[in-house]
């Protein structure tokens, strides 16, 4: 755990992505209704309320499985990168959208009465199912990952806590189904709806079980390939220079041992953990570029040599000692303290490996 | 990713974008994200389209808001608030989700003006009144309405409880599952019950609800509310207005998404 978190940085392409969840959810929203009323006029038209509780439901869901998608889909592609980059932006946007929906509810189903308006919502007479509990319980869900999506928050609750609340979001997204399903679907006579809905579920279930084997079998090729520790000397032969291509890293699991990437930069080599101090992002996966290592998931960069992040910034991760028998890299795994500086570990680059 | 990265030094001089949110971004990624906007951008209107076009028709209810009117007739409490005209029986119904009894109760039985907004479908009309907007017209022969039975024995009927003042237009949809928590909260109001058939004509007026001999939907029928329901009533009448006269422990939900119908026994109290 970290108690220092950088504020957000703004920049374009954070601009840009907010600008596009903001066009496409009035887009959709005003569609909707402009499309209804096309379709529905006078005398037959739909009540604006009830409209917009229905834009703003739907364009929530479609949200919720767009949140749902770029997660697995950014573990199976690096092109998905940019949609992944801001994608607390597009919870929180969803967030609100799904609150304006039950606001709208509360307001309009629910007042006007002789009850507490939030009240006679979720007080379903008893024997009747109350879906619109479901939804409250799921809101509540997101309103706390919303509320909590701040560093700040990452920062002071610590990894494990953020991420086993980040993980309830599956439990509220079978709440919104359930919701749905046993809401304004329950009587429905048109199967659409349901169709569509079972679509979004499908999409959602087959990549998480998809990026879920990949990660799975990994693990278990990894855990095969496990290097051993060396008894004598405690140092671990993880892999030859020429598996590692030039400002990239290849990530190596030691046995009982966190993974380590080591990166290649300059004929020279540095391990250093494959945990990124922000996020958790895989620090392997990321680059060299400006002799920072810089993780894939939001840039933050860290010197390969001491882990340390290029100043005005100050994370800290931990390095490994490495060095190079031949054309073999062996490490020491016991971690050395976050920021510690070690000697990266140079060697003979072929030929056509020469930098020019 | 590892793999592709572990596959040795052939790879060296392969363009190896990485995506950094605060560099500019590589062509590849520029490419996917164009394609993936174009892609969504589709699928929402996809979705608004179809989603539009399989939303049922709320009906052809009618709620004047905007008209407000005066009526002169007879006014009534019993059974439900009514302004007898010479022509025909209107409901009045007050501001929001709350029944008029107890605004009229002061002018019950007596020749009165109001004035109101129309609420109508299916030949059914009813009068959200202003409040505090009745003045009395003096003595005037009194047409006291009476319930008339038409059926002797209770025959069957299929359709759904509704609350009147929402489905004759005050919301459009004012019927189905999804406008539950309103329906209830309308019926506990006070508003009239009414019934809407399955497969009732639009001209077909809509009949409204005796539950148990009360006007006020029992609490224990509410689970029944905005669902498909079977049941057994005897067809009478009040004023111009068709009444249904059922016992709560006929009512059974009807066939719905979940299947097969299900009775639930229900305690009947003795009166
Ligand atoms: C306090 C929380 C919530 C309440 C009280 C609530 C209530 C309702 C109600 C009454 C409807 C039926 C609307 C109608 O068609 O007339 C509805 C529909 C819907 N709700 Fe919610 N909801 C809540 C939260 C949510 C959340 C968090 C989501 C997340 C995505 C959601 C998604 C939907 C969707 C997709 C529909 C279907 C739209 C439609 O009616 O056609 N709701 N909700
Ligand atoms: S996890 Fe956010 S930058 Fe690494």
């Amino acid at each position: 755990m970290s108690s220092s978190y950088r504020t957000v940085q703004w920049n374009a392409h954070k601009k840009i992505y907010d600008l596009t969840i903001a066009l496409a959810v009035t887009g959709f929203i005003v569609g909707f209704v402009i499309l209804s009323r096309i379709f529905f006029p006078s005398p037959e038209q739909i009540s604006t309320p009830i409209l917009l509780i229905r834009a703003c439901g739907i364009c929530a869901i479609l949200m919720l499985h767009l949140i749902l998608i770029i997660g697995p889909l950014a573990r199976l592609t690096p092109l998905a990168a940019p949609l992944l980059y801001n994608r607390r932006h597009l919870g929180v946007s969803f967030f609100s959208v799904a609150l304006i929906h039950a606001l709208l509810v509360v307001g309009f189903y629910g007042g006007f009465g002789v009850q507490n308006p939030l009240l006679a919502v979720l007080d379903a007479p008893d024997g009747s199912v109350p879906f619109e509990f479901f939804g409250f319980l799921a809101l509540i869900i997101f309103g706390l990952m919303a509320a909590t999506s701040h560093d700040f928050w990452l920062a002071n609750l610590g990894h494990a806590w953020w991420k086993a609340m980040h993980m309830m979001v599956y439990l509220a997204y079978i709440l919104v189904l359930a919701h749905v399903l046993f809401g304004p679907l329950r009587a429905d006579s048109n199967v659409i709806p349901i169709v569509l809905i079972s679509i979004g579920a499908a999409v959602v279930l087959s990549l998480h079980i998809l990026t879920g084997t990949r990660e799975v079998l990994r693990d278990f090729r990894d855990h095969a390939h496990c290097a051993q520790e060396n008894d004598q000397s405690g140092w671990v032969d993880v892999c030859s220079v020429d598996d590692i291509p030039p400002d990239r890293a290849k990530i190596v699991q030691i046995e009982n041992h966190e993974r380590v990437a080591v990166f290649r930069h300059n004929d020279a080599l540095s391990a250093i953990t494959n945990i990124c101090a922000h996020q958790g992002g895989p620090l392997g996966e990321g680059k060299i570029i400006d002799g920072c290592v810089t993780c894939p998931w939001h840039g933050y960069q860290y010197k390969p040599e001491c882990g340390q992040s290029p100043p005005p910034y100050t994370e800290k991760i931990a390095t490994y000692d490495i060095r190079v028998e031949g054309r073999r890299v062996l490490i020491n795994p016991s971690p050395n303290p976050p920021g510690t500086h070690t000697e990266p570990a140079s060697f003979e680059p072929w030929p056509e490996d020469q930098h020019d | 990713m590892t793999d592709s990265q572990a596959s040795g030094p052939n790879n060296t001089n392969r363009s190896d974008p990485l995506y950094v949110g605060y560099m500019p971004a590589p062509d590849e990624h520029r490419r996917a994200v164009k394609r993936t906007l174009i892609l969504l951008a589709a699928w929402l209107s996809f979705c608004a389209f179809t989603l539009v076009l399989t939303m049922p028709s709320p009906g052809e209810g009618v709620w004047e808001n905007s008209n407000e009117r005066v009526w002169e007739g007879f006014l009534t409490n019993d059974p439900y608030p009514m302004l007898l005209t010479p022509e025909e029986t209107l409901l009045v119904v007050s501001m929001g989700k709350h029944g008029a009894h107890d605004q009229i109760d002061e002018f019950a039985n007596s020749h009165v003006s109001l004035r109101g907004y129309e609420l109508r479908r299916q030949g059914r009309r009813m009068i959200e009144m202003v409040p505090d907007s009745i003045t009395p017209l003096g003595e005037a022969p009194s047409p006291q309405p009476t319930l008339s039975m038409l059926d002797i024995e209770p025959i069957d009927f299929t359709g759904e409880i509704i609350d009147g003042k929402c489905y004759l237009g005050a919301m459009k949809p004012g019927n189905g599952f999804a406008h539950r928590a309103c329906a209830v909260l309308c019926l506990r109001g006070g508003l009239p019950a009414m019934f809407a058939e399955d497969d009732a004509s639009p001209d077909e007026p809509l009949p409204l609800l005796i539950v148990d001999g009360s006007t006020q939907v029992p609490e224990h029928v509410m689970q029944y509310i905005a669902t498909r329901v079977q049941m057994k009533a005897r067809r009478a009448s009040v004023g111009t207005l068709p009444v249904l006269i059922v016992d709560s422990s006929t009512i059974e939900r009807a066939n719905d998404f979940f299947g097969n119908p299900k009775t639930i026994v229900i305690e009947q109290s003795e009166d």
